[in-house]
């Protein structure tokens, strides 16, 4: 999740990667300020290397409501109903955030307290807070856009020794009137308190480009972007369903809706849904549980890029994950929970789905106590589909511990598993397995490709998935099976959609293909 | 060097001289060694005359497959038997009422087709030659190319005499008689043939009516389709290449349809070369995806989804699903072996993530 502070994301005007040269002059200035000028530093991603404003955000109780009560905010926008200037965001929506968050979780004022000293130690700037105890002449201010009141419990804590002495002072935004002094601006909240001598002789160590006009005005300026400063917004390691697999995993790949949704649930649909009794129910079912699926897939995605990112020597990793954007753990129970929350709904639809009766009396049935088929077959979907995602999460754990080559060998096995997941509770038809092999194989070509040291966007799915459904259906049409049993309705969809998803790809390799010509 | 080969006894006259030393020069000798040797030669190309070889001007059935196409690689044997007649009596040998005469009738269709088939492979080599730029040619096609010219009707003549019997051969196998003549063996072969014929002379008659102009229309099916084939780009032979593979091992449905188990054998096959294929072609290396491994993945994967989604399960363990699957496995026990040192765990060769400020 990426929220709700500018300050989330590493500025694009800084030095990605001081050298070492560039952080000894940093540490050398501070070191050796003198009496008249002040040490003015950033505190957020700076002498803090988290984001303190964001760290606060993520201490709301109950973390799923604090979650939702972000997220809202985000999709509403309530600052921009402000008036000017301060219906900007960089001004108004943290603190909007922080006053909402504390008005309708006030317990967090609590909560953050209490891990305020965690944070602190876990997070201060070592070097930095061992330059600026080396320095026992100049003034030390602490200047943030942060709020006094989320500020200061981290600073009691950091563990510096003059952190206690009268030498410290720090200058950070109100809680009520937090909105002006973000307006106002840095230079402006410093000058309140030094003065502008004292200012003009400073030395300012920051991160962010929004205080150039402090930096303009110092004797000494460092703009800098510390290597070990994690950007990590808040609740980002709160577990959301497929959100490490959108966002970290394929960022800008549109996952959700064209691997789990398009790529998953609609082969599902065409497979199962067409065959059922009821096929929105069906379809219904079938869309719970490839999200239950999902969530206890993704662990192995997390599983996999750490792997990758230890032992391979080229692994294939986001930019998301390589700058850290998260801190989500998917190793916890929380994938498994929402995986058992989506199954059990799902399994039970997919039971009544498949009851030949009418759907009320199906659904009367599941609490009729004297016919508990359906329920029985609820029970046993929801039995069969656990030990499934039990042997869909070992097999990625296996995957994941094998070398690339043996990889290729495997690959195929958990994409059947996942195209083929639903026949453990009902069987399809000869069409739709065809249609299922047929994805399954084309994926399969691919990552051949690809692990064979070729191109892979040179072979593309949809149009082998197509080519392959054709000659599989005709290949199969013309052996001894009974022909009506393959020109149905259901194939016409399946021809249809296969041939609906390659058209674009097939558009895209048309200008490649023709006749050969002459060197 | 020239006093050394004439006392080795070497016939210097049918040699070629390869040479690095400029000594070795027409220029520089006055022996008779380099006037009995043809000159040296910057390419092989230029070295087309110096070889000839007896009886290359006849078209031999499958020689430019063998020896110029696939020089030391066993192509007969491997491809054209054990990757192509092998599947095919698999899938309709297996189910015929008269596996033998099937099987045999196969072998002549299989020689039939590859006849027609492998015009297309020096058509291949020559356009190749011409307008690619990295061209996959054998050592011996610059050798052998002049004298071998397969753009004539002789392959096309020798595909219709293999082809009339293998056709008659396949009607009669085709034939239901009295259970007798299923246990015929090789030396009854004749006998058999006589005994159909006089129970079904008629049917026979009328079906290879049927069949054998199909199976004329097959080959130059699969002519042009090669042809086209030859004459597309990279990119696109991508696409055509599981059309010619389907019409090579699904060209005997046209006589008689095979079963599902059949279907899937030969569909595994199929794409298991294609995905060869394309890991070759997208610029990959291809020995990364052996052919019989994936043959055998493929049949397994494909032929436990279709029975699991089968409403008949048991219909699909019969005897003949029992020989295709010890076929593939058995076509790919040398890979799995060769494979076993490269498969196995990760290798732990961890990644240094320093952090900057340790050394500060």
């Amino acid at each position: 999740m990426n929220t709700l502070s500018d300050k989330t994301s590493p500025p694009q005007q800084q030095l990605d990667q001081p050298s070492s040269a560039v952080s000894n002059g940093v540490l050398s200035a501070v070191r050796n300020a003198s009496q008249d000028s002040p040490i003015i530093v950033d505190f957020d991603e700076t002498l803090f290397l988290r984001n303190s404003t964001q760290a606060y955000l993520g201490s709301i109780y109950p973390r799923p409501l604090g979650l939702f009560f972000l997220l809202t905010a985000k999709a509403t926008k309530p600052w921009r109903a402000l008036p000017a200037p301060f219906n900007r965001s960089d001004i108004s929506r943290d603190w909007l955030l922080v006053l909402g968050a504390t008005l309708l979780f006030p317990w967090t004022l609590l909560v953050w307290r209490y891990k305020a000293k965690t944070l602190a130690q876990k997070y201060y700037n070592l070097p930095l807070a061992q330059a600026i105890d080396d320095n026992d002449r100049a003034p030390i201010v602490i200047a943030t856009l942060g709020f006094g009141f989320i500020v200061n419990p981290l600073v009691r804590y950091l563990p510096m020794s003059l952190t206690q002495s009268s030498r410290v002072q720090v200058i950070a935004c109100r809680f009520w009137l937090g909105i002006l002094d973000r307006a106002a601006g840095k230079l402006k909240m410093v000058r309140n308190v030094l003065s502008e001598q004292s200012v003009s002789n400073a030395v300012v160590v920051t991160d962010s480009n929004t205080d150039q006009a402090l930096l303009d005005v110092a004797a000494t300026s460092h703009l800098i972007t510390w290597p070990d400063a994690l950007f990590v917004p808040a609740m980002s390691d709160l577990y959301v369903p497929l959100l490490y697999s959108e966002k970290i995993k394929n960022p800008g790949k549109a996952h959700f809706i064209k691997r789990v949704v398009l790529g998953h649930w609609a082969f599902g649909v065409i497979a199962w849904s067409y065959l059922s009794p009821h096929p929105i129910l069906n379809s219904v079912s079938l869309f719970l549980l490839t999200l239950s699926y999902w969530c206890v897939y993704e662990i192995g995605y997390q599983e996999n890029d750490t792997i990758g990112e230890k032992y391979e020597q080229r692994p294939t990793l986001s930019q998301a994950y390589r700058e850290k954007q998260h801190s989500i753990n998917l190793q916890t129970l929380w994938p498994w929970v929402y995986g058992i929350a989506f199954a059990i709904p799902g399994c039970v639809l997919f039971a009544v789905s498949q009851s030949a009766l009418p759907l009320e009396t199906a659904i009367a049935q599941i609490y009729s106590p004297s016919d508990a088929a359906i329920l029985s077959s609820s029970l046993s979907n929801c039995a069969w589909w656990l030990v499934y995602l039990f042997v869909v999460r070992l097999s990625f754990w296996l995957y994941n511990r094998l070398n690339e080559l043996t990889r290729i060998w495997v690959f195929p096995l958990l994409q059947a598993q996942r195209m083929f997941g639903f026949s453990i509770l009902a069987s399809t038809s000869i069409v739709g397995t065809v249609l299922l092999a047929a994805f399954l194989i084309s994926r399969w070509v691919q990552y051949c490709v690809y692990r064979c040291g070729g191109e892979r966007t040179a072979f593309p799915i949809n149009v082998s998935c197509l080519l392959l459904f054709t000659l599989l259906y005709v290949s199969l049409a013309i052996s001894s099976l009974e022909i009506a049993e393959l020109i149905t309705g259901q194939a016409a969809i399946a021809f249809a959609y296969c041939a609906l998803r390659a058209v674009k790809k097939v558009r895209k390799i048309g200008p490649q293909l023709g006749l050969v010509t002459r060197r | 060097m020239s006093s050394e080969l004439k006392s080795s006894n070497i016939r210097v006259g049918r040699s070629l001289l390869l040479s690095t030393s400029a000594s070795d020069s027409s220029e520089s000798q006055t022996d008779d060694l380099v006037q009995k040797i043809p000159k040296p030669s910057e390419t092989a190309a230029n070295l087309r005359p110096s070889v000839e070889l007896k009886g290359s001007e006849f078209y031999v059935p499958l020689f430019y497959s063998e020896k110029i196409k696939n020089p030391g690689k066993f192509h007969i044997l491997k491809r054209v038997v054990l990757g192509h007649w092998v599947f095919g009596v698999i899938a309709w040998s297996c189910i015929s009422p008269h596996p033998l005469t099937n099987a045999f009738s196969l072998l002549l269709l299989t020689l039939s087709y590859w006849c027609v088939y492998e015009i297309g492979y020096q058509e291949n080599d020559d356009i190749a030659s011409k307008y690619e730029r990295r061209p996959t040619l054998s050592s011996t096609y610059c050798q052998y190319r002049s004298h071998t010219n397969l753009g004539t009707p002789w392959p096309w003549v020798w595909a219709a005499m293999l082809a009339i019997p293998g056709c008659l051969l396949f009607s009669l196998s085709q034939q239901t008689v009295e259970s007798s003549l299923l246990n015929e063996g090789l030396s009854s072969i004749s006998l058999s043939m006589s005994r159909l014929t006089a129970v079904s002379g008629d049917g026979v008659s009328i079906e290879m009516l049927r069949i054998l102009p199909a199976w004329f229309a097959f080959l130059a099916v699969v002519r042009v389709t090669f042809g086209f084939y030859n004459r597309v780009n990279e990119a696109t032979r991508v696409w055509i290449y599981p059309l010619l593979q389907i019409q090579q091992l699904f060209g005997f449905s046209l006589l008689g349809s095979t079963n599902a188990i059949g279907s899937l054998l030969l569909l595994s096959l199929t794409f298991s070369r294609w995905i060869q294929y394309c890991v070759y072609r997208c610029g990959g290396d291809r020995k990364g995806f052996p052919i019989n491994l994936g043959c055998l993945v493929l049949f397994t994967l494909l032929f436990t989804t279709l029975c699991l989604s089968s409403p008949d399960r048991t219909s699909w363990f019969t005897a003949q699903a029992v020989v295709a699957f010890s076929y593939c496995s058995l076509r790919s026990a040398k890979k799995i072996i060769e494979l076993k040192s490269t498969v196995g765990w990760l290798r732990q060769h961890p990644v240094n993530n320093h952090s900057f400020y340790k050394g500060v």
